[in-house]
C-alpha cells in the first residue's frame, strides 16, 4: 500500500495539488456565505457553488481520464506494468489512493451551501457532502474506464466531460424526484391542497370520487378554466398535489449518493475484467511459468518443426 | 528450457516456434517490419498471440524499442519505483550500472539523452533481477564505444547471474562473438534457428569456374554468378573441394545477408 501512496503522489502529485487547493477554497467561500451574508463575499459564494456544479467534472477529466490513457500514450505501460505488480493491483493501489482521496475532496466541496439560507432546501439538493462524495468516485470511475477504452488523453478527457455530463443531468431530470414514492395533499372544492412549507411540489390535478387522480376530459381541457368545468360535470370532487416533504432531503441525498456509488462499481468492475482479460496486456512476470519437467516435453510434442530442428542441431 | 515459443502467431509474426535454454544469449535478427519487436512483445507478455503459446521460465524484464520511462521521474525515482514495484530488487546493481555509465543523478529522464534514457531503463530491467532479459534494440541509441561497454556488461551479467539474454537487431556487426544463438526473422518467418558456431561451421562459400550447379553436396543458400565466375554458399557442413574450386567460411554478417537476401 506504502507503494502506491508513493507511486500516486510521485506522478500525480501537481494534479491531486491543484484540485485540493480548488476543494479547499470552494468549501471556505460556501462555509463563509452561508446565512445570506453578502458584499465582497457574494460573488465568492456564487463561484463556490459553480465548483460544487463542477468538482466531480473535474475529477472525472483531470484525475479519471489520464491516468491510463496517458500510460498507454506515451507507451510508459512498458514500465507500469512490466514490473511484478500485475496492471490489475496497479489498478487497485492507484484507485485505493486515489478514490478516498476524490470522496474526501467532494465532501469537502459539499460541506456549505453558500446562498441557499439559513435552512436547508431542495434547490440546494447537490450541497451535500454525501452527494458530492458520490459525483467525485463516480467521476474518477468514469474517467478511468473512458481512458483504457480510449488510449488517448485529450480524446479521454472529451469523452469523459460529455458522458459526466449526460450521467448528472440524466439522474437529475429522471430519477431524482422519485427516490421514493411522493406524498399526497387532497382537498375538497372548498378549498385547495398545500405543499408544506419548503416542500418539492411534483405534480397536481383532479382527483375523481375514489380520491384517485382523474384525467381531464376533452370538453374540460378546451375551456380556458377546467376547473369550473370538472365541478360541475362531477368528473372530480377536488383537486391534489403530490410532493417531497423537505423531511426527506438528507434521505434523498443519501440515496443519490448509493446510485452513483453503485454506478461507480460498475464502471470499476468493467474496467477491471478488461484489464484482466481483453485489454491484451497481461502480468508481464512469470505470466506463463514452464514447470521444469512436464512443460517442454508436451511442447515438443505439439511441435514437431522444433522438435526436428533440436533433432537436427 | 527457459524461453519456449511454440507456433506463436500475432500480426506480421507467422508459425515461430523455438526454445532457448538457460543462460543463452540469442540474438534476433531481421529487417525492417520483419516482426522482431512484436515477437519480444509476446514473450514479454504484453501482447497475447493469435495462435501458439510462449512461455518462460522465472521472471521477465523487458526493455521495449523506444525505451519508455516518465519523463518526470528523477533518476533517483526510477530506482525507487524498482524497488517499491519488484518483490526482488538489487539496488547495488542497478546503481552500478548507472555509475558506470555515469548517468547524471539529479537530472529528470526528459532531460536525459537518448543514450543515457537507454542506461536507465536497462538499470530498472538488470536491478529486478530478472532470469529472462528481453532487450529490443538496445544499442540503437549507443555510441559505437558505448556499444562495446555495454554488450561486455551485459555479457558479463549474464554468464555471472545465470540470465538468459535475448536482444534483438538489425546491425549484424553487433552480434558477432556476443551471441552464442541465431533467430533469424524475414516476414515474420523463422529463417534460420541455430548455434552460431554450428552454423559459422556449417555454411561454406565454394568460388569457381561458372557452373549452373552447385559443386557440393547440400542445401544451397545463395548462388552468384558472374561472367566467368560462379560463388555458391552452401550449408555443406565443410565438405573439401578440388582445385580449380576454393573454399572459405563466411563470416556471420555474410551469412545473415544471404539468408535476407535468398528470401527477399
Amino acid at each position: 500500500m506504502n507503494t502506491f501512496v508513493w507511486l500516486t503522489w510521485r506522478q500525480h502529485r501537481w494534479t491531486i495539488l491543484a484540485t485540493a487547493s480548488l476543494a479547499l477554497l470552494a468549501a471556505f467561500t460556501l462555509v463563509s456565505t452561508e446565512g445570506g451574508k453578502v458584499g465582497s463575499m457574494m460573488m465568492a459564494g456564487f463561484y463556490g457553488l459553480l465548483a460544487q456544479l463542477l468538482f466531480g467534472g473535474v475529477i472525472s477529466m483531470f484525475w479519471g481520464a489520464p491516468l491510463i490513457a496517458r500510460e498507454l500514450e506515451e507507451r510508459t505501460y512498458f514500465v507500469a506494468w512490466g514490473q511484478d505488480v500485475t496492471p490489475t493491483k496497479w489498478l487497485r493501489g492507484k484507485m485505493l489512493v486515489l478514490g478516498p482521496l476524490a470522496v474526501l475532496l467532494g465532501a469537502l466541496v459539499g460541506l456549505g451551501d453558500g446562498f441557499g439560507g439559513p435552512q436547508e432546501s431542495w434547490g440546494m439538493f447537490e450541497a451535500s457532502p454525501f452527494v458530492q462524495g458520490g459525483y467525485a468516485i463516480f467521476g474518477l470511475a468514469l474517467g478511468v474506464f473512458i481512458g483504457l477504452l480510449s488510449r488517448h488523453v485529450v480524446t479521454a478527457m472529451a469523452a469523459t466531460l460529455v458522458f459526466y455530463t449526460l450521467a448528472r443531468v440524466l439522474p437529475a431530470v429522471l430519477l431524482r424526484d422519485h427516490y421514493l414514492p411522493s406524498k399526497r395533499d387532497i382537498a375538497r372544492w372548498e378549498s385547495t391542497p398545500v405543499v408544506p412549507h419548503r416542500g418539492l411540489e411534483i405534480g397536481n390535478g383532479f382527483v375523481g370520487a375514489d380520491l384517485r387522480p382523474v384525467s381531464v376530459p376533452d370538453k374540460c381541457a378546451e375551456l380556458p378554466n377546467p376547473n369550473s368545468c370538472m365541478r360541475n360535470t362531477k368528473t372530480a370532487i377536488g383537486t391534489y398535489v403530490d410532493y417531497q416533504p423537505i423531511e426527506r432531503l438528507g434521505l434523498f441525498q443519501f440515496i443519490e449518493f448509493i446510485v452513483f456509488v453503485l454506478l461507480a462499481g460498475v464502471l470499476f468492475a468493467v474496467t477491471f475484467r478488461l484489464l484482466r482479460r481483453g485489454g491484451g496486456w497481461k502480468p508481464s512476470r512469470s505470466h506463463r511459468r514452464i514447470d521444469s519437467v512436464a512443460e517442454p516435453a508436451q511442447t515438443v510434442q505439439s511441435t514437431p518443426d522444433t522438435a526436428a530442428a533440436h533433432a537436427e542441431g | 528450457m527457459s524461453v519456449v515459443a511454440a507456433e506463436v502467431s500475432k500480426w506480421a509474426v507467422r508459425n515461430v516456434s523455438f526454445e532457448l535454454p538457460p543462460g543463452s544469449v540469442t540474438a534476433v535478427v531481421g529487417a525492417n517490419g520483419s516482426g522482431k519487436s512484436t515477437l519480444l512483445n509476446v514473450l514479454a507478455g504484453h501482447l497475447p498471440p493469435e495462435s501458439g503459446h510462449t512461455a518462460v521460465a522465472g521472471r521477465v524484464a523487458y526493455v521495449p524499442q523506444h525505451k519508455p520511462m516518465y519523463k518526470g521521474f528523477k533518476v533517483a525515482d526510477v530506482l525507487e519505483f524498482g524497488r517499491r514495484m519488484n518483490t526482488v530488487w538489487d539496488n547495488e546493481r542497478a546503481d552500478e550500472w548507472l555509475t558506470r555509465f555515469k548517468v547524471p543523478r539529479r537530472l529528470q529522464i526528459g532531460d536525459l539523452s537518448g543514450g543515457q534514457r537507454t542506461h536507465v531503463t536497462l538499470a530498472l530491467a538488470l536491478g529486478s533481477r530478472p532470469d529472462v532479459l528481453l532487450l529490443d534494440e538496445p544499442l540503437s541509441e549507443l555510441d559505437p564505444l558505448a556499444r562495446r561497454k555495454v554488450v561486455g556488461e551485459l555479457l558479463t551479467e549474464v554468464s555471472d547471474k545465470s540470465m538468459t539474454l535475448i536482444f534483438s537487431t538489425h546491425v549484424v556487426a553487433e552480434i558477432g562473438g556476443v551471441a552464442d544463438r541465431l533467430l533469424l526473422l524475414a516476414d515474420g518467418r523463422l529463417l534460420v534457428d541455430g548455434d552460431t558456431d554450428e552454423l559459422l561451421e556449417q555454411h561454406v562459400l565454394y568460388t569457381g569456374p561458372r557452373v549452373s550447379e552447385s559443386p557440393v553436396e547440400g542445401p544451397v543458400v545463395l548462388a552468384k554468378h558472374s561472367k566467368s565466375q560462379s560463388s555458391y554458399l552452401v550449408r555443406s557442413g565443410g565438405t573439401q573441394i578440388a582445385e580449380p574450386w576454393t573454399a572459405r567460411y563466411v563470416t556471420l554478417e555474410e551469412l545473415v545477408v544471404a539468408h535476407l537476401e535468398r528470401a527477399a
